[in-house]
């Protein structure tokens, strides 16, 4: 069984990176397990947001500290390694990974991280047409295509909108799912997202269906753009308009009256979810399905039940980009802390 | 090795500045490891910081207590600043305070408000934030189970992007606690009526009705805002500071709890407005970062050297450098190599030219030679000066893209070290027919300054150019992130076709 690493760290997004890069930092050995072929995680895959101005989305810094992972010498990087199951095993931690191959090998350390994310709520059985429709699509997806296009452009024919909904809290602050959680990032990233599109599109109409904004105190102030509308309501269901238009029905917050309105292409403001296999390598460590009491619970921290074993980033909680790099830096303090205890 | 060599040194100095909970857990932690805290004597009143000199790993600070001035060495600066809140009574006219309060005067005695009425306001004249929800929603439910009262919330936008927060939101509305959202402060009319409770009228969003209430009792939000020292912390370190006044600014190359000084690091009630929770969490990571030996300079041979002859102590160099490396004592000017970042710009606005990037400052980039197929016709000859911060990953990064033929690529550390005589140097010695200038997004500089410099540089330059009747569009900007490789492709395209329709430079200027 391979070792010399004194710390696995499972997941290389923005966690999983800046916890590996501060153990190096602290002259730590690391292995990062990252299932993927490229590290970064899910906003590894996401576009600047800047207009003229930078609007500290975080996204560039997870670029910078791909970069950095890739030239530190106490960080082993193996990407296209998936866990595929974590233990606890002679006062350390056992993990099993395998390649795209099949192929496994073997891991063990004095210590684990586990940051390996949460899953953007899957909006496929609302009634939005999500899956259904060409022109509805989530606003990760909608981050790949800015990423890629430099702009927002319909899935339907590759032109650019120029109506936009965005739907805000899909999969979160829901009672009847079970999702008791603000996901945080939402708000400001889809707000991102829209005054970024609008700036590049002057023709454009944007549409932010909301329960209440979170984190942009800044926005709110310039809700005034007359391209862009603020409605304090959530469409409920969609249908297909012509020319794949999408037809959003709402109850108008100003007027009490219902209204109808058909737009080029709607975003879905999906929230975040536990992981099932962060769910799954938890239960693996901890002998019981700890993850829905943990996930965004007010009382989580980088700690868990296991002496070792430090969660950081996405996969504890709803969280931003700059908050998991904190996270992960406390967990590997923690993690040296566990170490140095142990000595 | 490397620990005992560690364990053999000094036990690490660590000035802490401020006071309260985060500062006692941040003294605590540094002192569990091993480190001299100074600065924070449990007990005492903390010194005021008067002045600092030096850099990472060793500061020179001047402190004052009891109106002594004391001196200090320490290896770094743990700004915590002071939990500091605003209540914005005056904003919503609410300055009765037998009717109108803060929290704490309805928690003193939750169980008096039997069959009373309650109302939290928050957020319609004044900013809402996380900790407020949360302190407001576990008055009101503790005021529910004591009394029984009636609890309304009346809020803007409310915000609960906090671990816990709608869960808590969801238990107090399940407990009777009523919430009313309004759109705009002017939807809430609020009128005193003479030595009574004020008279609240407004709108049910939900409802439509018109709802009038007659609190007995209006707890106003004590929202969070910077401790006004941080302003004097942050003038005396040279530090960037926010849209607000805290002393993390929201360039994310902070992140996490990193300032522009290397070695001073911000935490806590001195960094943003945060719940409980999230403040403790960062102070025990600002000393953790306190204590880890990180090195933020770049390596030496990048550095910036003065050449003393050639200075004739302008102080251009001490006051734009944006890491706070030229450190000046006894009129002599020197390089501080544990601040020294080398963005160069030092180095680009000396007026003597006195400053110099040592070797290997200015990487030309053969990695990436051009590749593109040529095209027949004239093929421009363009210098394109990437950062390595943003334009230099965001080309790396892709595996499909190449540059133009005739494309001569830098990296620098920073744009701000592009200086107007190197560009104008490109064309004039080097026959460059473009010059473009790839630089990070305003607020995204390493350093700071350094894209707005280099944008100001090029345009300068465009303006030297068209004065000797040149094509001012010979040279070009642009502002990219690490992760804008679709930007940077359509950049240098766009730029490479501006420079073709232009046509060669004229060789006699
Ligand atoms: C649509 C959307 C937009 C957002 N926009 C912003 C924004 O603008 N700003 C912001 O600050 N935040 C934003 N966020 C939040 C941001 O995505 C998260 O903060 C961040 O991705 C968390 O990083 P992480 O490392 O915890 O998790 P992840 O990004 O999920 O990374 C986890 C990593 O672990 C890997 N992994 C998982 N399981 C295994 C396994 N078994 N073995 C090996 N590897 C594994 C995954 O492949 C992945 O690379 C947004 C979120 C969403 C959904
Ligand atoms: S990616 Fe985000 S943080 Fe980086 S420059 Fe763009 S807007 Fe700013
Ligand atoms: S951030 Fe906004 S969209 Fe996301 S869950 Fe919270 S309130 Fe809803
Ligand atoms: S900018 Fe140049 S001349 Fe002015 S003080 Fe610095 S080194 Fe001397
Ligand atoms: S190169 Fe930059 S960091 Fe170094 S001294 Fe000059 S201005 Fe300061």
């Amino acid at each position: 069984m391979a070792s010399g690493n004194e710390v696995i760290v499972i997941g290389g997004g923005a966690a999983g990176l800046n916890a590996a890069l501060t153990l190096a930092e602290m002259g730590i050995g690391v292995c990062l397990l990252e299932k993927e072929e490229l590290l970064g995680g899910h906003s590894g895959r996401y576009a600047c947001k800047a207009t003229d101005a930078c609007v500290s989305c975080g996204a560039c810094s997870i670029s910078r500290m791909v970069q950095k992972a890739g030239q530190e010498k106490l960080v082993r990087v193996l990407t296209g390694h998936r866990a595929v199951e974590a233990k606890q095993e002679n006062g350390g931690f056992a993990v099993r990974a395998a390649d795209s191959k099949g192929r496994e090998e073997g891991i063990f350390a004095k210590s684990l991280i586990l940051a390996s994310g949460f899953s953007p709520f899957d909006p496929s059985s609302l009634a939005l047409g999500y899956g259904r429709f060409a022109n509805v699509i989530s606003n990760y997806e909608l981050e790949i295509i800015l990423r890629r296009e430099n702009n927002i452009l319909r899935p339907s024919n590759n032109e650019p909108a120029q109506s936009i909904a965005f739907i805000q809290c899909i999969g979160s602050r829901d009672a009847k799912l079970g999702h008791l959680w603000c996901s945080q990032v939402c708000c400001p990233s889809s707000l991102r997202m829209a005054s970024l599109g609008l700036a590049k599109n002057k023709q454009q109409k944007t549409s932010f269906f909301y329960i209440d904004l979170q984190n942009c105190p800044k926005q709110i102030k310039q809700a005034d753009d007359k391209n862009l509308t603020l409605i304090r309501a959530i469409p409920a269901d969609a249908r297909l308009g012509e020319e794949e238009k999408i037809v959003l029905a709402w109850m108008d917050p100003k007027s009490g009256l219902l209204q109808e309105e058909a737009f080029d292409l709607v975003v879905l403001s999906v929230g975040i979810t536990p992981s099932q296999e962060t769910r799954f390598l938890l239960s693996g460590l901890t002998g019981e399905d700890s993850l829905p009491k943990i996930f965004g619970s007010a009382s989580g921290s980088v700690h868990t039940a296991i002496p070792g074993l430090f969660m950081a980033g996405c996969a504890r909680g709803p969280m931003s980009i700059a908050d998991s790099i904190a996270d992960a830096a406390l967990a590997a303090w923690e993690a040296k802390k566990f170490m140095e205890s142990k000595k | 090795m490397e620990e005992q060599k560690q364990e053999n040194n000094q036990r690490p100095r660590v000035l802490i500045l401020g006071k309260g909970p985060w500062a006692e857990q941040a003294a605590s932690e540094l002192a569990d490891h091993g480190a001299k805290v100074i600065g924070h004597e449990a007990g005492d009143a903390s010194p005021l910081l008067a002045g600092c000199t030096g850099q990472d790993g060793a500061f020179t600070v001047r402190l004052m207590q009891d109106g002594v001035i004391q001196q200090e060495t320490v290896n770094r600066i743990l700004v915590l600043g002071e939990a500091f809140t605003q209540n914005p009574a005056e904003d919503y006219g609410l300055l009765n305070s037998d009717f109108a309060g803060s929290i704490e005067e309805i928690l003193q005695n939750p169980n008096s408000w039997q069959g009373k009425t309650v109302v939290f306001l928050t957020g319609l004249k004044d900013l809402s934030h996380q900790s407020v929800t949360l302190d407001f929603l576990n008055a009101a439910l503790l005021l529910k189970k004591e009394s029984g009262a009636k609890v309304f919330i009346i809020c803007g936008q409310m915000q609960v992007a906090a671990p816990g927060l709608e869960r808590l939101l969801f238990d107090a509305r399940t407990a009777g606690v009523v919430v009313y959202k309004l759109n705009s402060a002017d939807a809430l009319e609020i009128s005193s009526q003479k030595d009574g409770p004020y008279r609240l009228l407004f709108e049910d969003m939900a409802s439509r009705k018109q709802v009038e209430l007659v609190p007995d009792f209006v707890v106003l939000p004590q929202n969070p805002a910077p401790d006004p020292s941080l302003a004097e912390i942050a003038s005396l370190l040279g530090l960037e500071t926010d849209e607000n006044g805290y002393l993390q600014s929201a360039n994310v190359h902070r992140l996490p709890l990193a300032t522009n000084r290397a070695g001073v690091i911000v935490a806590g009630p001195a960094r943003d407005a945060a719940t409980p929770a999230q403040r403790k969490s960062q102070s025990i990571l600002g000393a953790a970062l306190a204590l880890i030996p990180t090195a933020e300079a770049a390596p030496k041979n990048r550095q910036a050297a003065i050449n003393t002859r050639a200075c004739i102590h302008c102080l251009t160099c001490f006051r734009i450098c944006p890491h706070k490396a030229v450190h000046k004592e006894e009129g002599k000017l020197t390089v501080l190599t544990n601040a020294c970042q080398a963005c160069g710009i030092c180095a680009a606005e000396c007026p003597r030219l006195a400053i110099s990037m040592e070797d290997g400052w200015l990487v030309k980039n053969n990695a990436a030679p051009g590749q593109t197929q040529a095209t027949g016709g004239f093929e421009p000859k363009i210098f394109v000066f990437t950062c390595e911060n943003s334009s230099a990953i965001a080309a790396k990064a892709q595996e499909d893209f190449s540059w133009p033929p005739n494309t001569e690529v830098f990296s620098l550390p920073c744009l701000g070290g592009l200086s107007l005589a190197a560009i104008l140097r490109a064309i004039d010695t080097d026959k460059a027919d473009g010059v473009l200038a790839l630089a990070c997004h305003e607020g995204n500089c390493h350093s700071g300054t350094g894209s707005l410099l280099a944008r100001r540089r090029i345009k300068q330059a465009a303006g030297l150019l068209k004065a000797v009747g040149a094509e001012s569009k010979r040279v070009g900007a642009f502002t990219l992130a690490a992760n804008s490789e679709t930007a940077l492709k359509q950049a240098v395209e766009t730029f490479w076709e501006q420079i073709k329709a232009i046509g060669p430079a004229r060789s006699a200027k």
